[in-house]
C-alpha cells in the first residue's frame, strides 16, 4: 500500500508543479505585456 | 523572432481560450476523480503485486500519452521543417515540454512498481533503457530550445524531434524484440486484462488525454503570448 500511495503522491506532486510552473510563466508574460501597454 | 501573424493559431485567441478552459478544465478534474477512484475502489486487487499493481492505472497511459505528445512534435517538426512556419515550431516546443513531463512521471512511477514485482527499482532492461534514452533525448530538445532562440536552432531541434520519435516503436517492440522483464500489456485476448482493469485502464487513458489536451492549449498560448512580447519589445525598442 506504501508504495501506491508514494506513486500517486509523486504523480500529483509533478503534475501540480508543472501546472503551477506554466501558470507562473504565463502570469509574468501577462505582467510584462501589461508593463507595456501602460509604457 | 520569425512571427509572421500573432496568434498564429487562431483557435487559441483570448475567447477562445476562455470558452476551451471553461469546458477543459472541470471535465478533466472530474475524468481524473472517477479514474483515481476506480484506480483504487472499483478495479479488483490483483493476486500477486497487491494494491502496488495500481500504479498500472496511471504509469500506463503517462506512457502513453508521452508517446502521443513526442508524436506531435514529430508531425509538428516535419511540418516545421517544410513550411518555416512558427506555429508548428510553437506546437513542437509546447508538445515536447508536456511529454517530458509526462515521461518523467512513467520513469518515477515504473521503479516504484517494480520494486514491489521484483524486488529491485531498476534494472537495465530492454524497454527502461529505451524508455530513459527517449527522455534524455527530449530533455536534450528542451535544452536546447531554453537558449537564445533563432531559426537556424528551432530548425536543429525540429530536426532532433525528428530523429528522437524514433525511439518510441523500439520502446514499443522492445518487449518482444529483446528478451525483457518488463510485463507485456495484454487487452483484447482470451486470459488478458479482467474487465474491471480494462475499464480503469481506459477511464484513466481519457483523463491524461484531456489532462494533455488541456496543458498543450495552456502550453501553447503561452508560447503565443512570448513571441506576442518580443513583437511588442521590439516595436518599443
Amino acid at each position: 500500500m506504501e508504495n501506491l500511495i508514494v506513486a500517486y503522491l509523486m504523480i500529483f506532486v509533478v503534475l501540480v508543479g508543472y501546472g503551477w510552473s506554466l501558470y507562473q510563466r504565463t502570469r509574468g508574460t501577462n505582467q510584462a505585456l501589461r508593463a507595456l501597454d501602460e509604457k | 523572432m520569425s512571427t509572421a501573424t500573432i496568434p498564429y493559431w487562431k483557435i487559441l485567441s483570448d475567447y477562445t481560450t476562455r470558452r476551451i478552459y471553461q469546458v477543459l478544465l472541470p471535465l478533466t478534474f472530474l475524468v481524473i476523480a472517477i479514474a483515481l477512484s476506480m484506480a483504487l475502489w472499483y478495479a479488483p486487487r490483483e493476486a500477486t503485486m497487491g494494491d502496488a499493481q495500481r500504479i498500472f492505472y496511471f504509469h500506463v497511459p503517462s506512457a502513453w500519452i508521452g508517446f502521443l505528445a513526442f508524436f506531435i512534435v514529430f508531425v509538428s517538426s516535419v511540418l516545421y521543417l517544410l513550411k518555416g512556419d512558427r506555429k508548428w515550431d510553437a506546437l513542437a516546443l509546447s508538445s515536447a515540454e508536456i511529454g517530458v513531463v509526462f515521461t518523467t512521471l512513467v520513469l518515477l512511477t515504473g521503479p516504484i512498481w517494480a520494486k514491489a514485482a521484483w524486488g529491485a527499482f531498476w534494472v537495465w532492461d530492454a524497454r527502461l533503457t529505451t524508455t530513459l534514452i527517449l527522455w534524455f533525448i527530449y530533455v536534450g530538445y528542451l535544452t536546447l530550445r531554453s537558449t537564445v532562440e533563432d531559426v537556424r536552432k528551432a530548425r536543429l531541434a525540429a530536426v532532433l524531434g525528428i530523429v528522437g520519435f524514433l525511439d518510441v516503436p523500439v520502446i514499443y517492440i522492445s518487449v518482444t524484440v529483446w528478451r525483457t522483464m518488463h510485463p507485456t500489456l495484454v487487452v483484447n485476448e482470451p486470459g488478458g486484462l479482467d474487465p474491471a482493469m480494462r475499464t480503469t485502464l481506459m477511464v484513466a487513458l481519457a483523463s491524461f488525454t484531456l489532462l494533455y489536451s488541456l496543458l498543450l492549449v495552456a502550453r501553447l498560448r503561452l508560447e503565443q503570448k512570448r513571441d506576442w512580447l518580443a513583437v511588442k519589445s521590439a516595436q518599443e525598442s
